[in-house]
């Protein structure tokens, strides 16, 4: 046994156990902080300021640039309207994020609102998809659009809402497989391990950019898709669209073509929407101003 | 298929506003967390400090946990981060270090017959610097070199270097011990 062994082994020996009234305690304030602290109550900015500064761009960057032929958001919104940004220093704030954008990053943007826990991945697909498609979520919402800046690059949005505490993973031995789509399509699309795969949820959407946890697919039950609010759903899947490829301007990406920035800000300005908590609005007008306009 | 909820499920979920999975992390995890406090403070009464302190904290955490990294690192990245925090409050070195004779006591009453190794263990952390003992509360608590250069921020050689230091810091108190 050397010195460290014998450091180690007394460690290990002297480490008492918690004391049990100090540890209900702790609990006790861990729980009233976080009470204090929930998502909800963390400003939209404050939310995004905290994401801004843990994002690191290369990874994410790498994993896009494989995938940008399609993907996959979930931009699902809740009764309850976010603050507004009001801070000048949004902008600022605007202004980096997309100066580093990613598709995750768009995301991000769209999808501030307090959501509920809802996963997403990207489906690369190499046919347009049209009407409705099947895929094996519990509960999802699954539209696909043509992107704005190509007509042989598609978008495919699908949300899921999975019960309980835990989300929807994947794994590799999944992510290898065909996965359908649907019977009434008729296609199939192959989910290549450069899925991306998005978390949603009350603190904003997060890129997943390794697979995790278990496996929920549970053979090829198909279910219809169901859209709860088709109308609204598809303007906030319209919007992001412009988002995302402005986001992709920003990088000068070469499968835009000469779509550019401007045509994003048109774009999403045709798709404000209803835009019921304001939040198009104000990356609309993050947009123009990071644009110059 | 799915298993037991992991800790990353957990996480998110916590971050999500799930309280009773922020509460099962956390009671999942707190006895390491506790230990991991000893293993860097020696002193039981600093190590329930710093444990409330991590405690009070990670709901505010939560928001940094993307789940690319461990939840176990990011939890102990937490807990470094907050006895760094602790260290900077105190005002003299001599306070820093005191409660390594809890430790001590806590030795002498586990096992009478190892007073000198407790003497030299005591005086091995007292000498030990601060990112030396931080290194070995990791490395002793079964984390890879990896891993404690992912939360400590530095390299896995850096990692390693220390090991050594470490090693050759314990053996030369050993030796100025059996000299004297």
């Amino acid at each position: 046994m050397d010195d460290l062994d014998q450091l180690k082994s007394a460690l290990d020996r002297a480490t008492p156990q918690p004391d049990p009234a100090a540890k209900a305690a702790h609990l006790a304030l861990a729980m009233q902080n976080f009470e204090r602290m929930k998502p909800a109550e963390i400003s939209w900015f404050e939310r995004l300021r905290a994401r801004m500064t843990l994002r690191s761009g290369g990874a994410v960057a790498g994993s896009l640039t494989v995938c940008i032929g399609a993907l996959l958001l979930v931009l699902p919104q809740t009764p309850d309207a976010p603050e507004m940004p009001q801070s000048p220093a949004l902008l600022q704030t605007a202004d980096d994020l997309f100066a580093e954008s990613s598709m995750a990053d768009a995301a991000e943007i769209t999808g501030m609102a307090p959501l509920g826990r809802t996963m997403a991945g990207a489906v690369p697909v190499d046919a347009p998809l049209t009407g409705q498609l099947d895929m094996l979520f519990n509960s999802r919402s699954v539209m696909s659009i043509q992107a704005p800046w190509s007509s042989d690059t598609w978008l495919v949005f699908v949300s899921t809402s999975p019960s309980g505490n835990t989300g929807i993973s994947f794994d590799e031995t999944v992510l290898a497989k065909p996965v359908n789509l649907g019977g009434a399509s008729g296609l199939s699309a192959q989910i290549s391990s450069n899925l991306l795969v998005f978390e949603v949820n009350t603190a904003g959407v997060d890129l997943i950019s390794e697979p995790i946890g278990d496996v929920l697919f549970e053979g090829d039950d198909s279910q219809p898709i169901q859209l709860d609010r088709p109308g609204q759903d598809m303007e906030l899947v319209q919007f992001a669209a412009a988002v995302i490829g402005f986001s992709q301007a920003t990088q000068g990406q070469t499968e835009l073509g000469d779509w550019g920035m401007t045509d994003a800000i048109t774009f999403a300005a045709e798709h404000l929407g209803t835009d019921p908590s304001g939040q198009r609005t104000a990356i609309l007008a993050q947009m123009r101003a990071i644009a110059g306009q | 298929m799915r298993m037991t909820t992991s800790d990353t499920e957990l996480a998110k979920a916590a971050a999500s506003g799930d309280g009773a999975a922020f509460a099962s992390l956390l009671a999942r995890h707190y006895d390491r967390l506790f230990a991991f406090c000893f293993r860097i403070t020696g002193s039981r009464s600093e190590a329930e400090d710093l444990t409330q302190d991590i405690c009070a904290a990670l709901p505010a955490k939560l928001s940094s946990f993307d789940g690319r990294a461990a939840v176990t690192t990011w939890l102990y990245r937490v807990a470094v981060n907050a006895a760094h925090d602790q260290r900077r409050k105190r005002t003299t070195y001599s306070k820093a270090t005191a409660g390594w004779g809890d430790w001590e006591r806590a030795r002498v009453a586990d096992n009478a017959d190892a007073d000198d190794q407790i003497s030299w263990l005591h005086a091995a952390m007292n000498q030990l610097p601060d990112d030396l003992r931080d290194t070995l509360a990791l490395v002793f608590d079964e984390m890879t070199h990896a891993q404690a250069a992912e939360i400590l921020g530095v390299s896995e050689g850096t990692i390693s270097w220390r090991i050594s230091q470490a090693k050759k810091a314990l053996r030369a108190i050993h030796d100025k011990e059996e000299q004297g």
